[in-house]
């Protein structure tokens, strides 16, 4: 089956009544928790996940996807009215957004910001419906150096381009890693880190330390800050949608390129963040309104929203050509897959056409569902701006302990998940970053399993990760991340000593 | 971050940063003191079980001693309060009513114990009606119901005292 034909059985599987109904319960979920303070699509998305465990594999997977599509929508709408972006990739849109509402261009700016988030996520969907297979059969290819030297770029990505203090990168991913091993060892069968305690045997469910985290942690946060409720009012008519989109071909450029930008910066590590401010750098430089940028440009909204929306997208093509996610929300999809007995990796595309499909076609229709959606809803979830989050609180409290109880069916799971709900809020308070710790939870077996493997191979000889090309460089790589914040300390030393 | 009016009144962020890099520390100890007990170095059978987590402990110690010698040097970056008394009090109110309802579960279930967790976080927290937090929190019940025990087919703990028994679940 070629990749038209398979997309298109992906397309008829969405379109069934019981996959649409799922993936209009995504979307509004996904908006819905996106607006929220604290909360964010990883948070939607982990609270979601417990919904999923009757479900088929490929329905899961695209209320799940579609709780992403929604969140990523919901994220502009709080950064425009309310100047209080609820993920680090949104900042950007508040530049320019947040002025535009000031001044009354509250709506207008979201049907821009919506229509740029549509083209940017089918402008990746469309990248990954033509390079996805490609990608997977050449990482079928790979052997264990290749996947560690993989994972190992990965997470030194996170230290090399991620905006915090290295350190505490490292120990987040360090911390999640010491998680993941904890419980009985795949290749020997010996319990590690129990310390005698049957609880400890199973190990630590990746969704019970999610919900903790993003769940109760961003409650626990939401509360601490108490987010002002003034919000700037926004009333969308056809008139004004009209009106943007008439004004679209004004910004094509604009929009190709935060595109172009988001698909290339969407497969790595901390790449969201990164391609919502170039695209808007980038705009601000070419634009010949480039000076007034700041003061409520439209094409400050449509830089980076497009780039946002096409990197959260791009995003899906390492998890589906090689199991390797590099967003929180991405890993937690990947800890979707395996609660869903499915094994993500290169042979995915082969042996779960349907699910992968399905996942695709959820990409393009999931979008333009979430698109129409927010814009004819826009006025219930500008409304949600102005109820204090004290009446959500126990909303998002009573999700996240019944999602860490379904689990496996223990009380014991609700504790766990309240616990780390302290240890996240914690965490997110010292700007520890918590992607490396889910990360390095959900990996953890298959990074272990891939070094293991690949030190048996040399008998306990680490140059096994230079022995074919593609792994050294990868390795390569990987160490220049790592070491790239100590070398650039450094030079930014040499250079403030050469200052007069 | 806090931009409370008590911002200057709160929880040291030094001291945090001082307890989670101890506490992270003793789990990166742990790790090492559990893979020294399985054995972490390279046997003729190949890798042991502690032959990786050996490493994740150590790197992990030595991160958390970085930070613990930042944070004692006071190198702490951003705000010196983790967050101000009335943040820090408002925090504390929520876990400590979550405490409660988890407690409240363990008795009575999940059902009836949202109920009561809904009702009174409404009232308390949300300064919602008494009538309309019993109401809400009744209709959450009722929905939590419907979702799982009847729709998802999933159920939920019943607690040790199930007051829905009657109802034949």
């Amino acid at each position: 089956m070629g990749e038209p034909s398979a997309l298109l059985h992906g397309f008829s599987a969405v379109l069934s009544l019981t996959h649409l109904l799922l993936m209009f319960t995504g979307i509004l979920l996904g908006l819905v928790i996106g607006v929220l303070p604290g909360l964010g699509g990883a948070s939607a998305m982990a609270i979601a996940l417990p919904l999923t465990i009757s479900l088929p594999p490929a329905s899961a997977v695209i209320l799940i996807s579609c709780v992403y599509w929604g969140a990523l929508f919901a994220g502009a709408i709080a950064a425009i009215l309310r100047n209080a972006p609820r993920e680090p990739w949104s900042v950007a849109t508040t530049f320019d957004g947040h002025p535009l509402a000031q001044q009354g261009l509250g709506a207008k700016a979201l049907a821009a910001a919506f229509t740029a988030s549509f083209a940017g996520a089918s402008f990746a969907a469309i990248l990954l419906t033509l390079l996805g297979p490609a990608f997977a059969s050449f990482a079928a290819g790979f052997g264990p150096p290749e996947f560690f030297a993989v994972y190992l770029l990965v997470f030194c990505g996170f230290v090399g381009l991620g905006q915090g203090s290295p350190s505490k990168a490292i120990a987040s991913m360090m911390l999640g890693f010491a998680l993941a091993v904890v419980g009985g060892d795949a290749a020997t069968g010996q319990l590690r880190m129990t310390f005698g305690l049957a609880t400890m045997a199973r190990g630590f469910d990746f969704l019970v330390v999610a919900m903790g985290l993003f769940g109760i942690g961003g409650v626990l946060w939401a509360m601490g800050e108490r987010p002002a409720l003034r919000s700037k009012r926004a009333r969308m008519t056809p008139r004004i949608v009209l009106q943007t989109w008439a004004e679209w071909p004004r910004y094509w450029a604009t929009s190709l390129r935060g595109g172009l930008l988001g698909c290339a910066l969407g497969i790595v590590p901390g790449g969201v963040t990164a391609a919502s401010y170039m695209s808007y750098a980038i705009a601000q430089r070419l634009s010949v309104e480039g000076k007034k940028f700041g003061s409520g440009q439209m094409e400050g909204v449509v830089a980076p929203e497009t780039a946002v929306h096409a990197a959260g997208a791009s995003a899906l093509l390492p998890v589906l050509a090689l199991g390797v996610p590099t967003t929180t929300a991405t890993a937690i999809l990947v800890g979707g897959l395996l609660l869903w007995g499915v094994q993500p990796g290169p042979l995915i595309f082969v042996e779960q056409k349907d699910l992968v499909w399905g996942l695709v076609a959820s990409a393009y229709l999931g979008n333009l569902a979430a698109f129409m959606l927010a814009l004819t809803c826009l006025p219930l979830f500008a409304k949600l701006l102005r109820v204090p989050f004290a009446v959500f609180a126990p909303v998002v409290v009573v999700a996240c302990a019944i999602g860490a109880y379904t689990v496996r069916h223990e009380i014991f799971d609700v504790w766990l998940m309240l616990g780390f709900g302290i240890v996240g809020y914690v965490l997110k308070k010292l700007d520890y970053p918590l992607t490396p710790l889910v990360l390095a939870l959900i990996l953890g077996d298959r990074v272990e399993a891939s070094f293991r493997e690949s030190m048996v191979l040399s008998q306990g000889s680490p140059l096994v990760f230079f022995s074919s090309g593609l792994s050294a460089a990868l390795t390569a790589l990987a160490l220049t991340m790592l070491l790239w914040p100590l070398v650039a300390k450094v030079m930014r030393a040499r250079e403030a000593a050469k200052a007069p | 971050m806090s931009g409370s009016p008590d911002a200057s009144r709160g929880i040291s962020t030094r001291r945090v940063e001082i307890a989670t890099a101890l506490g992270l520390f003793c789990i990166g100890a742990l790790a090492v003191f559990d893979s020294l007990r399985l054995g972490a170095a390279w046997t003729s059978d190949g890798p042991p079980a502690g032959y990786f987590p050996f490493y994740i402990g150590s790197i992990l110690c030595l991160c958390a001693g970085l930070r613990l010698l930042r944070a004692r040097a006071d190198e702490v970056s951003g705000p010196k309060r983790l967050t101000s008394t009335a943040g820090g009090r408002r925090v504390l109110r929520v876990l400590v009513a979550s405490i409660v309802y988890v407690c409240v579960i363990e008795l009575i279930g999940f059902y009836v114990a949202s109920a009561i967790y809904f009702a009174v976080c409404l009232h308390g927290l949300g300064r919602r009606g008494r009538a309309a937090s019993i109401g809400i929190g009744s209709a959450v019940m009722a929905a939590i119901f419907l979702l799982f025990e009847v729709g998802l087919a999933v159920p939920l703990y019943q607690g040790l005292w199930n007051p829905l028994g009657f109802l034949g679940y």
